[in-house]
């Protein structure tokens, strides 16, 4: 099984979620989309999205490929794999997972 | 299934990674710039100007460098290049550390250095092999019966004829005088020197070759007059400075002028303190090596190839029994060669091995806690790299890279150090231990050293690895693990360390205390005032009277001299050992008393104030004309008379060295005083039964060759005495030498060398291993306190004292401490029965010394929790909370 720490793991999440979303994205399109889409409650720090870029590929949930942006510029887009489909499935389980046990905890006060 | 399936894309994209590194590099540049260019954009759509842009892009980015590090950190396997960067990153490290560095280095150093040098000592000397061909093959032949004490006995010359005639084991058999002195003149101030004299086919037996030169031939060890003698290598070249046509030299020994033959190579092993070998004749042989009795000489044999040393020494036990009064139960005994040399030394050896062993496990100990308190302390930082994507590898690598500095460091250090403390040893006690020629910091001591040094590295780089695994939600929270999780893998380090210094202080405990008994030990005699000088001469007959009469009249009339005598024997060092028989009851051969026996000049009790028990001292009137006379002490009074009055009964003394050259019946001499007992042999040995007789009644004259000179003097400076008596003797005699002027005090000191040294080594052991077992406690207390002072901000916030959190960490404290110290007496109780052998009236299990230790230790232990508990009850609770 892949690790599963909460930091990675939430950070991987996102991004899988938004490659399925975007269909295929370069890093500074994923970053403004998370920042966006969550109105800027999650503002992914730049510095650790290529990072976690690298490892998720190798992981071989998302594939890459330069390529020329809308404004003509160069730029390595991603897009998810069928692996990462699935990764992506399991990770938004345990997610909700995570979600429905912090949720019950706080009701309970 | 799929797990494993990814993990081989994952490794084989690595690998492509790596074989690719530099396109990689590119790649990250150009996806940073091209991330960097997008967001300037950005901005400068938002209306900033260009340059404000791309500033604040790279800003909002951070650091790229590292980040292309750790990017490219997920391409590459471990390489040379990542390899050099943990490299710089771990010195960058330790630099900034440097109280950390320096002590983990030093400590480290130690340890390994104390270790690699007692290494090299115990291999050379119980390990290596000997310098001999087949020398597993060689035994030195002794003999024993328990019905005359069961000590080992020396042979005599016809015990020797008869093995070297009647055996079927050995391929060759000789025998040795192991070492006499002789006077050496006519080149520069007059000296003595060591000789060794062994029988023919000596060098055959050992399978030694001269180095130049030639050995004895059957003609020289057939003539009891030969004048040819072969030099030791050491002789030759500390002595005649490796004079290269040294043989057919003619040097001065004994007086007669004798030809040097031949050089040996170094000999380690067998007589290295020889320095001039001469022949020892058996056929025809002298008067002293045909008395049965005379048992002085070491036989040395090579035993045949499928001979086992059990049938030997049978065969040597029937040839032995076969001869007149010999006890009936004696039996013949084979020490292997290298047990013969080392075997007064071994146990010693292996004690201090093991206390050097025991303090480099306290070191490691200590070093271990030291870093794992300081591994912790970095958890925050270490998480954040793990959240920026650094595997777990990587870090655990990390941490391997700065383990294998600091030891690789230490181990650096320990090397040097060990030179400086093998080439110390070397200067100062080659004397004291065998086959201490060559002695060098060894191969296998470095190979053991570097293998610690890796497993070390393996370990420290690993404990807190696992640690950090356990503890890395906590580090996440906030770096402030809130209770004492943390402390468990310390406790159990500490524990073991002050076990482990509690063997050391145990054992050092108990040396010194059988030190400090054998200083206060009653002599018997007063040494304070008292110098000894030796001198051999080349009288064996009555003309050494007149001289010895000169020599004693030249002493006493040195300025300051209140009494002058001369003895065979060196009081706590050395007497000769001799048979008494009685006139007026039976004696049972073979199993007459045995006493210490002495040979003195007439002042010998007053030159070392001996006290008169009863009757009197010897005067000059007892001379060989007088009717024979002789001394005992209160122990011979004792055993051999039962406490009746000793006086003018009569007795006869077969005195049992290389002194004896005469067979005949010795004479009835009448007992004319008892004196009390003194030390004679051994400082350490209780006062055994004693004889004196005087130094002229020596019918073999033989004692007149060689005596030792005691001046008893009012002034404090003994040794100017004898350096003063010096001078007055060689103005008579310009020829003799002189020699081992020294106090009876240095006398003494040099008799219980062996113990001086294993007490202040082991002391120096101990005190190390609690400086150290100090170090730690304060350390991994400080940085529990530390990691607990939110928790005592708490505490104390909600009303606890000062004195509450004092006594929670004393408490804590006190609870490891005192399970070390149990565990270190269990421990001890053990071991300790091996350091018998070295004890002097202290038993192994000596209550004070075990009380002793649980103080020291108890106390430092505590000392070094109330530092960091006193700074934490010193604690402002607000500002421990966060709050100002």
């Amino acid at each position: 099984m892949p690790r599963n720490d909460a930091l990675q793991g939430t950070l991987d999440l996102l991004v899988l979620k938004t490659l399925a979303q975007l269909d295929a994205m370069h890093g500074f399109g994923i970053a403004l989309h998370i920042q966006q889409v969550t109105s800027g409650a999650l503002r992914v720090e730049e510095g650790s999205l290529y990072p976690a870029l690298r490892r998720i590929e190798h992981e071989g949930w998302i594939a890459s490929e330069w390529k020329t942006s809308e404004n003509n510029r160069r730029a390595k887009y991603y897009r998810l794999t069928a692996a990462g489909r699935k990764q992506l499935a399991r990770e938004e389980q345990s997610w909700a997972q995570v979600v429905k046990g912090v949720g019950a905890l706080l009701r309970y006060a | 299934m799929r797990a494993s399936l990814q993990r081989a894309r994952s490794f084989a994209a690595r690998l492509v990674g790596a074989l690719h590194s530099r396109r990689i590099d590119e790649d990250i540049d150009a996806e940073l710039q091209s991330h960097l260019e997008m967001r300037a954009e950005l901005l400068v759509a938002r209306g900033s100007s260009h340059d404000d842009a791309l500033n604040e892009a790279k800003r909002m980015f951070g650091n790229r460098t590292y980040l292309k590090e750790e990017a490219r950190g997920q391409e590459l396997l471990p390489r040379v290049e990542s390899l050099a960067q943990d490299l710089r990153y771990g010195l960058r490290l330790l630099r900034r550390n440097p109280g950390f560095t320096v002590i983990v280095v030093l400590m480290l150093g130690l340890g390994m250095g104390l270790n690699a040098a007692m290494f090299s000592v115990f291999h050379q000397v119980l390990l290596a092999p000997l310098q001999l061909p087949h020398g597993d093959r060689l035994y030195m032949v002794s003999s024993h019966a328990r019905s005359v004490g069961d000590a080992r006995r020396a042979m005599s010359g016809p015990e020797f004829r008869d093995f070297r005639d009647q055996n079927t084991v050995f391929t060759g058999v000789a025998a040795v005088i192991p070492t006499f002195a002789e006077s050496w003149t006519g080149d520069g101030e007059p000296r003595t020197v060591n000789c060794t004299s062994p029988t023919q086919d000596f060098f055959n037996v050992l399978g030694v070759r001269p180095l130049m030169g030639r050995t004895f031939s059957a003609a020289e060890y057939a003539n009891l007059r030969n004048t040819s003698l072969i030099l030791s290598y050491k002789f030759w070249k500390t002595q005649l400075g490796g004079d290269p046509h040294v043989i057919g030299r003619v040097i001065n020994l004994g007086g007669d002028p004798s030809t040097i033959i031949g050089v040996l190579p170094l000999m380690p092993d067998l007589y290295s303190d020889a320095d001039i070998w001469v022949t020892l004749s058996t056929e025809p042989s002298w008067d002293f090596m045909n008395w049965r009795a005379n048992k002085f000489l070491d036989v040395v044999a090579r035993l045949k190839p499928g001979v086992t040393p059990q049938v030997a020494e049978q065969q040597l036990t029937t040839i032995l029994r076969r001869a007149d009064g010999e006890p009936t139960d004696v039996q013949a005994q084979l020490t292997p060669v290298r047990d013969f040399v080392v075997g007064p030394i071994k146990r010693q050896l292996d004690i201090m091995m093991m206390a050097v062993a025991l303090v480099l496990l306290v070191t490691l100990l200590n070093t271990a806690a030291m870093l794992l308190a300081h591994s912790i302390k970095r958890a925050p930082e270490l998480a954040v790299r793990l959240g920026l994507g650094a595997s777990r590898a990587r870090i655990r690598r990390q941490l391997l890279v700065e383990g294998v500095l600091l030891s690789g460091a230490g181990g650096t250090l320990g090397i040097v150090l060990a030179e400086i403390v093998v080439a110390a040893i070397r200067h100062y006690s080659a004397a004291s231990l065998p086959r201490m020629d060559g002695l060098a910091l060894s191969g296998p001591a470095i190979a053991v050293s570097l293998g610690v040094v890796a497993l070390s590295a393996v370990i420290f780089a690993l404990l807190p690895g696992t640690l950090l695994q356990l503890d890395l939600a906590a580090a996440f929270r906030g770096a402030r693990t809130q209770t004492g999780r943390a402390q468990r893998p310390f406790g159990g380090l500490i524990v073991a360390e002050i076990a482990c210094a509690v063997v050391l202080t145990v054992g050092a405990g108990l040396l010194v205390r059988s030190f400090l008994r054998i200083q206060s030990v009653p002599l018997g005699y007063q040494p304070e005032r008292t110098v000894s000088a030796y001198l051999r001469t080349n009288y064996d007959s009555t003309d050494g009277y007149p001289f010895w009469e000169n020599v004693l009249g030249a002493a006493a009339s040195v300025p300051g001299a209140t009494a002058a005598a001369i003895s065979d024997c060196v009081p706590s060092a050395r007497a000769a050992s001799a048979i008494v028989r009685f006139a007026d009851r039976p004696n049972v051969p073979g199993r007459e008393p045995s006493t210490e026996g002495c040979w003195i000049s007439a002042d010998y009790f007053k030159a070392l104030g001996v006290p008169l028990i009863r009757g009197r001292y010897f005067s000059d009137h007892d001379d060989a004309a007088a009717p024979p006379v002789v001394i005992i002490n209160a122990e011979a009074a004792r055993r051999l008379f039962a406490g009746e009055n000793a006086i003018g009964r009569r007795i006869a003394v077969s005195y049992l060295s290389l002194g004896s050259r005469s067979t005949a019946e010795p004479r009835m001499r009448e007992i004319v005083g008892v004196v009390s007992d003194l030390r004679q042999r051994a400082v350490d040995l209780p006062p055994g039964p004693a004889v004196y007789m005087p130094y002229g009644q020596d019918e073999t004259y033989h004692v007149l060759n060689s005596m030792n000179l005691y001046i008893r003097g009012t002034g404090a400076d003994p040794v100017a005495l004898g350096r003063s008596a010096r001078e007055k003797i060689q103005a008579l005699y310009p020829n003799q030498p002189v020699e081992r002027i020294r106090g009876m005090r240095e006398v003494i000191a040099t008799s219980i060398a062996r113990r001086t040294y294993a007490a202040l080594a082991m002391t120096g052991f101990a005190v190390l291993a609690l400086l150290l077992c100090g170090l730690g406690i304060y350390g991994v207390v400080s940085y529990v306190m530390q990691q607990r002072t939110r928790e005592f901000g708490i505490r104390m916030a909600l009303g606890a004292q000062r004195s509450d959190v004092l006594i929670d960490v004393l408490r804590r404290g006190g609870v490891l401490v005192g399970t070390g110290l149990v565990l270190g007496a269990g421990l001890s109780l053990l071991v300790t029965g091996e350091l018998s052998q070295l004890l002097f009236e202290t038993g192994a299990t000596d209550p004070t010394v075990y009380l002793g230790t649980a103080l020291v230790l108890a106390a430092t232990g505590m000392l070094a929790c109330l530092l960091p508990a006193l700074r934490a009850s010193r604690l402002d609770p607000r500002s421990a909370l966060g709050l100002q």
